[in-house]
């Protein structure tokens, strides 16, 4: 008779988001001594045609694993993805062959009088059919030009599309539009957990983590494939807690995150922190801590 | 799905049109701050010549004066020297255009597509007629004209020993003063010529007989002509084309299409 053996449980992955000011101390980590298993660009920095950022990236990925996250393509827009960004972005995509691809649940530009203005942000799209049919065929679109599946991050939003317009009400909860956009576009979900909190207690949510978890726990657990998780400042802006990922990872993004590894399994997670930047051995520190509560879950 | 468009246009002109939600005026102010940032990086040296307060009050004041129709922040910004040079509270620093315009050039010149050093190909000026031939300029290689001494105000933003007070800061200070003098009363702007040779942008001052020259090479006529400028003194071609090669401004020798 075979003896079975049991698997071993699998090693969490925990990854950073890479920015200008760390490209040199994160070529010159030790990853002996703290491991960081991927590093996330931002798709956009690396798209000029030639020069250092090119080379730079060439050094990272002898280095680290990656995830390539895009910020401007607004798969949410009303208007046809720009193929001029797009062959950037397949470029990219096909030169690093990451391990991960992903970009947002948002759009970002429209046309105004006979130009097309680019808000350069990641702006709340309606939660109904016609904004379901026409991100799942944006991301169908992406999907097919660099072959392979992507993951959308749902939004920290500010206000609704039916604030602006009562003709564009939501007509499902966003995790019903989440699954549905998976379901249908064949891609899957980079759960941010700051953002999740960030709408809780921007919405004055009663019980913000309970309120998080309930939603996470309707999600088809195969669909997550990342996490991110970051922090925000307290200062507020017209009454909004902004996600500006300008500190530190909160309290209650780890107190989430906790739940959600232990409700999910171990799914490739980043810390993110894109503003007010600190030190990068500060960043790595908080690689260590989504580590250990990864391991402990 | 109207409020796309709707939200957009108050995002851009917040505060003047019906929608004042909250909201919008957060959406507003991400792109402002993200647009000041981002043209920081773009104009260092713009940024560089005016205080932190003034340059945020600048570029929110371009920033609804020329909405962001391009996708990257990299690509938004053109238009900023035209902008400067037409403001009215800006006539006392009428060098800060022409370093606006530079900055943009250096932007462009730092993003250029690559290309490989073909070493080899100097073997064709041995073999092949010359003007069959033309050079293959640097990444990023282009002749700008400038009335005020860009590259010297631009040495001086980003040289670090030149932000310690001291002999050689003097002497740069005293130069620089009296090229800004100068520049009051010429005619014909100066000519630069930049170029990028691995990673970082050069800049080199160029003299009349030089601007002629390296504007041959940037376009693309043959080396045969491009030569001519020598007949006087042909041993000098050999020390120049070393220079050129020295320096990377020459990338290598193509047949001519």
């Amino acid at each position: 008779m075979h003896k079975h053996k049991t698997l071993p449980k699998p090693e969490p992955c925990i990854g950073l988001g890479l920015r200008h000011l760390h490209y040199d101390q994160a070529l010159n980590h030790q990853v002996e001594d703290a491991p960081i298993d991927f590093v996330e660009i931002h798709a956009e920095n690396f798209f000029a045609k030639g020069g250092i950022t090119r080379a730079l990236l060439d050094d990272v990925q002898n280095k680290y694993s990656l995830s390539v996250h895009g910020t401007s393509l607004g798969l949410g827009s009303q208007m046809a993805l720009p193929q001029d960004t797009l062959a950037q972005f397949v470029e990219l995509v096909n030169r690093t062959q990451p391990m991960l691809v992903s970009e947002h649940l948002c759009f970002n530009r429209a046309m105004v009088g006979n130009k097309i203005y680019h808000s350069g942000d990641l702006l709340p799209i309606a939660y109904n059919d016609a904004s379901l049919m026409q991100i799942v065929g944006n991301i169908q679109q992406l999907q097919d030009a660099i072959k392979r599946p992507i993951l959308i991050e749902n939004l920290s939003a500010y206000m609704l599309p039916s604030d602006i317009d009562e003709s564009s009400a939501d007509t499902m909860q966003e995790f019903e539009f989440l699954v549905s956009m998976c379901e249908q576009a064949g891609c899957g979900l980079l759960l941010d957990l700051n953002n999740l909190l960030v709408n809780a207690l921007n919405q004055k949510s009663p019980e913000v983590l309970d309120s998080a978890f309930a939603k996470i726990k309707t999600l088809p657990a195969h669909l997550v494939g990342e996490i991110h998780l970051a922090g925000f400042s307290e200062r507020q802006v017209a009454g909004f807690i902004i996600d500006d990922h300008g500190q530190a990872v909160s309290e209650q993004c780890w107190q989430l995150y906790a739940q959600v590894v232990k409700h999910l399994g171990h799914v490739p997670t980043l810390v993110e922190w894109d503003t007010n930047l600190p030190e990068w051995q500060v960043l790595v520190k908080q690689t260590q801590i989504a580590r250990s509560i990864a391991i402990g879950a | 799905m109207a409020y796309q468009t709707d939200l957009i246009e108050a995002i851009f002109k917040a505060g003047s049109g019906n929608h004042q939600q909250a909201g919008v005026q957060v959406y507003h102010n991400n792109f402002i701050e993200n647009g000041i940032r981002a043209l920081s990086i773009s104009f260092p040296t713009v940024a560089f010549f005016v205080e932190e307060t003034d340059f945020r009050a600048l570029a929110r004041e371009y920033l609804l004066a020329q909405p962001k129709t391009q996708f990257d922040w990299a690509d938004y910004g053109e238009s900023f020297a035209d902008f400067i040079m037409a403001h009215p509270n800006l006539v006392e620093l009428p060098f800060l255009s022409e370093l606006a315009e530079l900055d943009w050039l250096i932007a462009q010149v730092q993003r250029s597509e690559d290309k490989i050093f073909e070493g080899e190909s100097f073997v064709l000026l041995n073999e092949q007629a010359l003007d069959r031939l033309v050079f293959e300029p640097a990444p990023g290689f282009i002749i700008a004209k400038f009335f005020f001494p860009v590259s010297q105000l631009y040495q001086l933003a980003n040289d670090a020993e030149l932000a310690v007070e001291g002999l050689q800061r003097s002497a740069f200070m005293q130069t620089l003063n009296k090229s800004m003098s100068d520049a009051i009363n010429l005619d014909t702007p100066r000519s630069i010529l930049l170029w990028r040779p691995d990673y970082q942008a050069q800049i080199l001052s160029l003299d009349d007989s030089e601007t002629a020259l390296f504007t041959q090479l940037q376009n693309a006529e043959s080396i045969d002509h491009i030569f001519s400028h020598f007949a006087d003194t042909p041993e000098h071609i050999s020390t120049w084309l070393s220079e050129q090669i020295v320096q990377k401004r020459i990338y290598g020798v193509l047949l001519k299409n």
